[in-house]
């Protein structure tokens, strides 16, 4: 469960959010407007951290905060998102270059920090390129922009390995001063010869994530790139590089700036544990998560092995995972911050065993 | 004369418990008579309610044969002379999902559209949602409430790859089981699944992506009684069905970021809904369409009163169900 509140008077815009998952709190708070910070705590029960998730919001609306809506936070954080409905695909037979136009016509467009792109017309049919080709063409309104969302969708409006995406070498270039960018779906996704010395955050969500994809991130020249997230996903949904193509990601220097690092979703989560273990990125890294994928004790015995060589990590996220609670237990002496909320249960049927990734299921 | 509840003899069910206690508190007598001892001379005279028959059987293949006994037997109690809270026919009428889209609409209350009335094979089905260009449907079984052989069905028209959520599983002997956990079946996976969930005479409606909230999707069951909202719940589930009865969390309506003058609309729609039904006591889904908020009726049940979330707090539903028999003669 996620809440969130803002406190505003003539000094302070703040936001502060926060989020309760099995066992764990999260919070992250600051002035609006800016990225703020984070802090993740956990407790012993799911029960004690309910608890104080309470306090902590009875706390805040004390001091005046007020409880808003996600868009509405979004919003305040100088984020919007654009998204066509039922209705406008359907009935009005609006397309993505009608929400083009609408961002482009909105009249808080020039206070925006972010834009979010949620459905186009046809998402499992039809590529986004024609809004980011619109972009590009209007890209002198948008150079304030520092943060672009392409393709934010739920399983209900369209399976994550069905979203058709496009290509974004053009875009990258239009946009020098993008810190952010955040992919939903990699089918037809393309970054060609990715080079920019902007970018802090690159993250990709999908079901499989296409050898192509994983060679454009690994010969990237992206000199400031803080965070690398890349959903790894399975065979069946376009992870179709292996294993070892992800190993040149995992070279010192490749990114200089990188402090966080996700290899996530993948059904060999064990597996690519193992690779970071034995990579040399280790002690550049403050985040790392093994997070949304099939982690089992296994991995987590690796990591129980290397508990040295991971003492320096601000957090540790295994969040959504398949390891026993003892195996919990014994991470969690670790002497690093653990996320290991959201455990699963392998389904079983007719007599085999499957730990299904977070976005494959 | 006097109040009669056709249902669940067993006091432990939440709906009989519920309703006798509302019924103690105002000091009127009940008396239970299970389906199987309920016939015209002992409801002749008295205010009667009809429950829905206890449910026993997770072989969701048997659904068509339980309901259909069921349908006859509201149907021999549709005579006059008894007062209903809801009429068998009024019930009959929203029990058969067909029926009762077709009345709302031409009632002009908007539903969920629906691609095919009646599927009658997987190709057909293919066939309709290709020409119609709508890739992604809900399978429901005609008769039938709750998630019991409900099935999400996509497909990608360009590469033929296919999705299937539904919480039923084929078992050894090929009829479909339900279970509680919502499954997901894949491309070749879908066929044998989509097979026997076809033979369940389903409807098929088109899928339309939920509202959100606080990253839930989320539809509203609104319980209208009488002319009013007596009550309104969010649903919310992460995976494609939601059910007040799967173990989707609830969430209370005032946590919803809707506007007032949504609320206003869907409530309007629910009453118009119940009357277009002729239902007293009507338990009404409405989808809210992401990034739009348009409302439509999913489904009514007129017999879809059970809410924990007002059984455990003022027993409102039933305490106002007990009040208008007590004064439609069940003294």
């Amino acid at each position: 469960m996620k809440n969130y509140f803002i406190y505003r008077d003539d000094d302070f815009q703040e936001f502060w959010n926060i989020e309760q998952a099995d066992a764990q709190v999260t919070v992250w708070f600051g002035k609006l407007g800016t990225d703020g910070e984070t802090q993740a705590k956990a407790y012993g029960s799911v029960r004690a951290a309910e608890k104080e998730a309470q306090k902590l919001i009875k706390q805040k609306v004390k001091m005046g905060y007020e409880q808003v809506s996600e868009d509405a936070a979004g919003e305040a954080m100088g984020e919007k998102k654009y998204a066509l409905s039922y209705e406008d695909y359907e009935d009005k037979g609006r397309d993505q270059i009608w929400l083009g136009k609408k961002i482009l016509e909105d009249k808080r467009l020039p206070e925006l920090k972010s834009i979010i792109v949620g459905a186009w017309e046809e998402t499992y049919e039809k590529s986004c390129q024609p809004i980011l080709d619109f972009f590009v063409e209007h890209k002198e309104s948008f150079q304030h922009i520092e943060g672009f969302f392409i393709g934010d969708m739920e399983y209900d409006e369209c399976e994550v390995s069905w979203i058709i995406q496009g290509n974004y070498e053009r875009f990258l270039n239009a946009f020098p001063n993008l810190k952010t960018l955040r992919i939903k779906g990699a089918t037809n996704l393309e970054l060609g010869a990715l080079s920019h010395a902007g970018l802090r955050k690159l993250e990709i969500i999908c079901g499989g994530l296409g050898e192509e994809v994983v060679r454009s991130v690994a010969e990237a020249s992206l000199p400031n790139l803080e965070s690398l997230i890349l959903y790894i996903g399975v065979e069946d949904y376009g992870f179709n590089g292996g294993l070892n193509s992800l190993r040149p990601l995992l070279e010192k220097g490749r990114f200089p700036k990188l402090t966080e690092l996700g290899l996530v979703d993948s059904d060999m989560e064990d597996e690519i544990v193992e690779l970071v273990l034995a990579s040399d990125i280790l002690p550049q890294l403050k985040k790392l998560h093994f997070s949304y994928g099939s982690l089992t004790d296994k991995g987590g015995q690796m990591l129980l092995d290397h508990g040295d060589r991971l003492a320096h990590l601000e957090l540790l996220d295994l969040e959504y995972h398949y390891l026993t609670e003892d195996m919990v237990e014994r991470l969690e002496q670790l002497p690093v911050e653990i996320n290991a909320a959201n455990a699963q249960e392998p389904d079983k049927y007719g007599g085999e065993v499957y730990y299904y990734p977070m976005l494959t299921e | 004369m006097g109040i009669v509840l056709v249902g669940d003899l067993d006091r432990g069910s939440k709906r009989t418990g519920y309703f006798l206690r509302a019924a103690q508190e105002i000091g009127a007598a009940v008396r239970v008579i299970p389906y199987e001892a309920c016939d015209l001379p002992s409801l002749e005279g008295h205010c009667v309610k009809l429950d829905p028959p206890p449910s026993t059987d997770c072989i969701v293949s048997g659904l068509p044969k339980i309901m259909g006994r069921y349908q006859r037997r509201l149907r021999r109690l549709d005579v006059d002379g008894t007062v209903y809270l809801n009429s068998p026919k009024a019930i009959l009428a929203a029990l058969d999902k067909r029926r009762c889209k077709e009345r709302l609409r031409r009632a002009g209350v908007p539903v969920t559209p629906v691609l095919l009335e009646r599927v009658e094979g997987v190709e057909q089905l293919a066939e309709q949602m290709r020409r119609e260009r709508r890739f992604q449907v809900f399978l429901k079984p005609v008769l039938g409430s709750g998630a019991a052989g409900v099935a999400a069905y996509r497909m990608q028209p360009a590469t033929g790859r296919q999705m299937l959520y539904t919480s039923a599983v084929l078992g050894r002997d090929g009829r479909l089981i339900n279970t509680k956990r919502m499954r997901c079946y894949r491309d070749d996976a879908c066929t044998p699944v989509l097979e026997a969930l076809v033979q369940l005479d389903c409807v098929a409606e088109c899928w339309l992506p939920k509202a959100e909230a606080d990253g839930w999707a989320y539809d509203l069951r609104l319980v209208c009684q009488f002319g009013v909202v007596d009550f309104a719940v969010g649903r919310r589930a992460k995976g494609p069905v939601t059910n007040l009865h799967l173990a989707d969390g609830a969430v209370a309506a005032e946590r919803l970021p809707l506007p007032e003058e949504k609320w206003e609309q869907v409530r309007q729609m629910g009453l118009g809904a119940a009357q277009a039904l002729g239902l007293r006591s009507a338990g009404i889904d409405i989808l809210l369409t992401k990034n739009g908020l348009e409302p439509y009726i999913i489904e009514v049940n007129g017999q879809g009163d059970l809410i924990y979330q007002d059984i455990y707090d003022a027993n409102r539903i039933y305490r106002r169900q007990v009040e208008w028999m007590v004064e439609n003669g069940g003294k």
